[in-house]
């Protein structure tokens, strides 16, 4: 057997050669002092390997990453909640010091935010169904056009007959056509220094 | 269900100390793992926290069918990858085959015949593979270090990186062949 190549040295360390092969390896290498040499070398290289030295880790360092951890996994699901219920004890708070600064009653605060909340939608509500019907006559006058303005077409469609229909889109487009390229070489000449 | 699975499970009812059980049994792995990658110490530490962050965040994702140190290390990589697209670190062709001269003289070891020689020669050893694992390109470094600093098989590091397991051997390989040849230069 010829010395043994490096990536045959790498797989038999590994363990992932054949017996026969593994044998024929280990028969060479007693012969061989190069591969000896080369098979103890890699052997050491594992060694130190799997031997390197931790790397200090500080004794506070998982207090130091709970820190870093929302308060628990149950509060995060349940935040929705937990936001309403703040949000309504901030409310509560509110009020409270309201009425202890002003001294006035709760109920005719409330009262008098429930007249303000009505007077508010008494004003929008007739507004919002007045726009609402506007825009359904709007709806219904582009309809009406648009189903006038099809049948009209089709009326001079059977009048003038296929032939003179698609003579006169043929000319539509001819005039069309020179109308774009007469503006585009007006504005053309127009911008020349 | 393994213990890992167990406190998992804890943790995802909320139990905080379930939580720190599995930092403290995954710190130093990860640390060790980090600490050869980026070449600093407090950078090391500094990820492990996050990423134990992003695991906390991210555990309901983990399936039990996984061992749970894979899952955790995914998550470290994908952090490493982040880090180094941050810093832009060039990119090594993986497909260019490192063609490592394996017929110079190897490094100049001495015959270890003593065991005291033996020891001396694995902390010297140990030194210089620490020198020359910072200069095998990032991706092929990581690899390696899954495998011989870490210890996981070759079947957990194609999990962790996503590669055919054939690819992940493949580049070990690689990363062997360059270990060998820095270290020869370093020497």
């Amino acid at each position: 057997m010829t010395c043994v190549p490096p990536d045959r040295m790498d797989l038999y360390l590994e363990g992932d050669l054949a017996g026969a092969e593994c044998r024929e390896i280990e028969a060479h290498v007693e012969r061989c002092p190069e591969c000896r040499r080369a098979l103890e070398r890699r052997r050491l290289i594992e060694e130190a390997l799997s031997s390197l030295p931790a790397i200090e880790v500080p004794s506070g360092f998982a207090a130091a990453v709970l820190d870093r951890l929302p308060l628990s996994r149950r509060t995060a699901s349940f935040g929705w909640f937990i936001s309403a219920v703040t949000g309504f004890l901030a409310l509560l708070a509110a009020l409270l010091g309201y009425y202890l600064s002003t001294g006035e009653s709760l109920l005719d605060l409330l009262d008098s935010m429930g007249r303000s909340v009505l007077a508010f939608i008494s004003l929008t509500v007739p507004l919002a169904a007045k726009v609402f019907c506007l825009v359904r006559v709007a709806v219904f006058l582009v309809g009406d056009l648009g189903t006038a303005l099809a049948r009209s077409l089709s009326s001079f469609a059977s009048l003038v007959g296929p032939e003179l229909l698609a003579l006169g889109l043929l000319l539509s487009a001819a005039l069309a056509a020179l109308t774009i390229f007469g503006v585009k070489r007006i504005l053309s000449l127009g911008g020349k220094p | 269900m393994t213990d890992d699975r167990r406190l998992v499970q804890k943790a995802l009812e909320g139990d905080r100390k379930a939580f720190e059980m599995i930092i403290l049994r995954y710190q130093q792995p990860l640390v060790n793992y980090l600490g050869r990658m980026t070449g600093e110490r407090e950078t090391a530490l500094d990820f492990a926290q996050d990423i134990f962050v992003k695991a906390y965040a991210s555990l309901d994702s983990y399936r039990p069918s996984y061992r749970f140190a894979t899952w955790l290390f995914k998550i470290a990589s994908n952090h490493m990858i982040d880090h180094w697209r941050k810093k832009k670190i060039p990119a090594l062709s993986l497909d260019t085959a490192y063609r490592g001269d394996e017929s110079v003289p190897g490094i100049q070891i001495e015959d270890p015949e003593a065991s005291v020689a033996r020891g001396y020669e694995l902390a010297e050893l140990r030194a210089r593979i620490e020198t020359a694992l910072e200069r095998i390109p990032a991706e092929l470094r990581e690899l390696f270090v899954l495998r011989h600093v870490s210890e996981f098989s070759y079947e957990e590091i194609a999990e962790i990186k996503g590669l055919p397991v054939g690819t992940v051997k493949n580049r070990v390989f690689q990363a062997k062949g360059l270990l060998r040849r820095e270290l020869r230069e370093v020497s």
